[in-house]
């Protein structure tokens, strides 16, 4: 994941390439996100967890009818959402720690498709430069 | 050790296909005959007559009469769920070793039942499970050697990338029933109970504990033939644990094309010092080319979903191409007889045993009443 000043460009692009794909039918109607994300730093907060639902939520077209939190809130902490059709999500974020990188992997799953986003995992200094042009 | 006579209970379109392949492949177990409650009806008789006849071995209608053959040792169980507990019962009272189809039975109670009985009679059993897979080991060894620090949470997805997806004609949320009663048709099943066991059983195993809450949804997403008989084609978890471990499991089926392999196979562990990955089809080689991709033929209308092995075959369902994984799914139904029959063998107790198999069951049964009341629910 990019540092906190390109991290907002990072998730409109991200964003956009997932509710574009969506809009194009290609998946079908969105029906599940599983989104982990690994994070750099001491803790975890809430506005990480908004900002991944926020995007949950352009996806499905509204906000959750029902939430459901658990972890301790710094060092991890899980949503499980659900919207009003019955899609669903999970959501959750961990440390990122030596061993990996930080960054989000998503599967979003449609009714006739499923899309998959490893993040950094795939080549974190291209994935760096994202947010930067 | 002698080769171990076993009783396969239930036949073809079961996962008995795969057990009894790993019995008879194996020179410490061999199989004496196929059997199955008196109860069931000309379709099921008829496969697993054609089980008995693939190993030339007689087919018994009646448990009782089955267990009273001198040459059995072993009971490969794989009767339907509804049945399932009370075949189970028998078999450890029999005295007989038992190798368990999952999950234990249709409910948390029942499997406790099941597991008590086991435990009077001191038999070994195993439940067939994922643990005795090369990615799962990791994820254990991981854990084990504490390098990730004290852990925090596990997260684990298993579902299926088969039959035909994008049939789900009801946008609408799925109503679920707090004590679902009847599991066992021949287009569906209940997914979550089937393949969520898989995910849930690792997120168990892997903490070592038995979590006191569960928050959970089961969805119709991807498929027609589950909606016609109210089976849930998918189903997620959250699960808290005394210790303050938090566990996630995704269990279901999607569509044959919404997966280059085999379908989401992956594990994720949280510790303090940072989070690991273990994924079936990790490592491997993706290939792309101008060959003509593999495509999912017309379902065989006995198995829509490509459940069984003998189905797919008749069907002509294709390997898929595009990932070539370094390691050999096609070892992991042997790999677990293979462990089973070790342990009988070195006098350890499997892994997945009846007693650790019961935490899936309870897990199972309190999602099914927080997926009904729309509320986490203790276990």
């Amino acid at each position: 994941m990019p540092d906190t000043s390109h991290n907002s460009i990072y998730l409109d692009r991200l964003s956009s390439a997932l509710v574009g794909a969506v809009e194009d039918g290609r998946i079908g109607l969105p029906r599940f996100v599983r989104w982990l994300e690994r994070v750099d730093g001491e803790a975890v907060g809430d506005e990480l967890v908004t900002d991944a639902l926020d995007i949950c939520n352009r996806v499905f077209g509204s906000s959750p009818t029902r939430q459901h939190r658990s972890g301790d809130g710094v060092k991890h902490q899980t949503l499980q959402a659900v919207w009003s059709n019955g899609s669903s999500a999970l959501i959750s974020f961990a440390p990122a720690g030596d061993r990996s990188a930080a960054g989000p992997e998503i599967m979003l799953l449609g009714s006739s498709g499923a899309m998959y986003f490893d993040g950094a995992l795939g080549g974190s200094p291209t994935v760096e430069q994202v947010g930067r042009s | 050790m002698k080769s171990l006579g076993v009783l396969c209970i239930g036949g073809l379109q079961t996962h008995q296909e795969n057990h009894a392949a790993g019995f008879n492949a194996d020179s410490r177990s061999h199989i004496v005959a196929v059997a199955d409650v008196a109860e069931i009806d000309d379709r099921r008789r008829d496969l697993n007559v054609r089980l008995a006849a693939q190993y030339d071995v007689p087919y018994i209608e009646g448990i009782e009469e089955a267990l009273a053959l001198p040459e059995v040792d072993i009971v490969s169980m794989c009767a339907d769920v509804e049945f399932r507990h009370n075949v189970a019962i028998a078999c450890a009272r029999a005295g007989k070793i038992l190798f368990l189809d999952k999950p234990l039975a249709s409910k948390a109670v029942l499997a406790e039942s099941m597991v008590e009985a086991v435990a009077e009679s001191g038999v070994v059993s195993q439940m067939y499970s994922f643990v005795n897979t090369p990615w799962a080991k990791a994820a254990k060894e991981c854990v084990d050697s504490g390098r990730l620090g004290r852990l925090l949470s596990v997260h684990a997805d298993i579902l299926f990338a088969k039959g035909p997806g994008g049939t789900a004609g009801n946008n609408g949320p799925r109503i679920e029933t707090d004590e679902p009663e009847q599991f066992t048709f021949v287009e569906s099943k209940r997914e979550f109970f089937d393949l969520g066991v898989y995910p849930i059983g690792l997120c168990l195993w892997l903490a070592d504990d038995v979590p006191v809450e569960v928050s959970a949804v089961t969805g119709n997403y991807f498929f027609e033939q589950h909606e016609r008989n109210d089976t849930e084609d998918f189903g997620a978890v959250s699960m808290s644990f005394n210790n303050g471990v938090v566990a996630t499991a995704v269990g279901g089926r999607i569509g044959w094309n919404s997966h280059p392999a085999g379908g989401p196979h992956r594990i994720t562990l949280v510790g303090e010092q940072g989070t690991e990955r273990f994924d079936a089809w990790e490592p491997r080689i993706e290939i792309y080319s101008t060959a003509e991709p593999p495509k999912l033929p017309e379902p065989h209308p006995q198995d829509p979903m490509g459940m069984w092995r003998s189905t797919q075959q008749a069907a002509g369902i294709p390997k898929k191409t595009t990932y070539a994984p370094l390691a050999d799914e096609t070892r992991w139904y042997p790999d677990d007889i293979e462990a089973f029959l070790d342990c009988l063998e070195q006098g350890r107790e499997p892994v997945m045993s009846a007693a650790r198999a019961l935490g899936p069951s309870k897990v199972i049964s309190a999602a099914y009443r927080s997926a009904a009341s729309g509320k986490p629910e203790f276990v």
